[in-house]
């Protein structure tokens, strides 16, 4: 019974665990967040009504009669409507997460660096940061949908925030070479540097010593 | 079980579960000192989850902070 509503709510529910999990292992401080738990523990409480419903278990008198399809219905799309609050409490706390780790790995490089050794940074990575934070952080304050929408809404926020994963995780093992460019941009100024005051060097002891090189010349071709 | 019983369960079926007090530095400080008592995760028994006000801060301060 209810087959769609139950599969919408197995698939949010999921989705949930697996960006709560990234979030607590790899978060600021390993924190957890107690605010999509109280979603999920309403989300419960709600399917449990549907249940009781369905399995005949009379309640008072201002409940519906046993197997009131249609009770359950709206006790159903109520859960799902908590995991979907859930889902955007846990996604606004990824994105800001993600936010985090880019700022903190980052600081250190200056723009050349960054666009050369990771290229989709500037075009892809960064704007798609920005979006999703933002987005995000408006439909969390919203908090409801109508429980058709929610799955389109939820499939959309997993493939935007899974490539931003993959990105932030690119990133991360991108501060290596980030270093090594570092490194190899400071050698090749000092190279630089160096290589000014040497010419400059040679011509300023070229210069000063124009008079003794004339009469050397002439010396030479009086010879 | 006692019918009485019975009754008190089935007729809380159609009540809330009771809200969630905000999270504060409080709660933090009861959960770790009581942590003992109770089972559960390790992360909430050492008081490694956000409060409200911090987590409201740390997420405005990521959310302002231009990337690079």
């Amino acid at each position: 019974m209810h087959e769609p509503l139950w599969t919408k709510i197995v698939t949010v529910h999921n989705y949930n665990k697996t960006f709560f999990i990234w979030c607590e292992e790899n978060g600021i401080g390993l924190k957890s967040f107690l605010q999509p738990n109280n979603e999920l523990k309403n989300a419960w409480e709600h399917s449990v009504r549907a249940k009781a419903n369905e399995l005949g278990i009379t309640i008072d008198e201002n409940t519906p009669n046993a197997a009131d399809l249609t009770y359950q219905e709206s006790c159903l799309k109520d859960a799902l409507k908590h995991e979907y609050r859930a889902f955007f409490d846990i996604c606004d706390w990824l994105s800001w997460t993600l936010r985090t780790k880019v700022q903190e790995d980052l600081a250190p490089y200056d723009h050349e660096i960054i666009s050369e050794v990771i290229p989709s940074y500037f075009s892809e990575i960064r704007p798609n940061l920005d979006t999703a934070s933002h987005e995000i952080a408006k439909l969390r304050c919203k908090k409801d949908a109508e429980a058709s929408d929610i799955l389109f809404h939820v499939e959309r926020y997993n493939s935007v925030l899974t490539a931003l994963i993959k990105d932030v995780e690119k990133i991360r093992k991108s501060v290596g070479a980030l270093a090594e460019f570092k490194k190899k941009k400071k050698v090749s100024k000092i190279k630089d540097y160096l290589l000014v005051v040497v010419v400059g060097a040679a011509f300023l002891a070229f210069f000063d010593h124009l008079g003794e090189i004339k009469d050397w010349i002439l010396t030479l071709k009086k010879k | 079980m006692k019918i009485s019983q019975l009754l008190v369960w089935r007729s809380v079926i159609r009540r809330n579960m009771p809200e969630q007090p905000k999270i504060t530095d409080d709660i933090r400080r009861h959960t770790i000192e009581h942590s003992a008592r109770f089972r559960g995760s390790v992360r909430l028994s050492t008081g490694a989850f956000w409060t409200d006000e911090e987590y409201e801060r740390e997420r405005d301060k990521a959310l302002s902070t231009p990337l690079p």
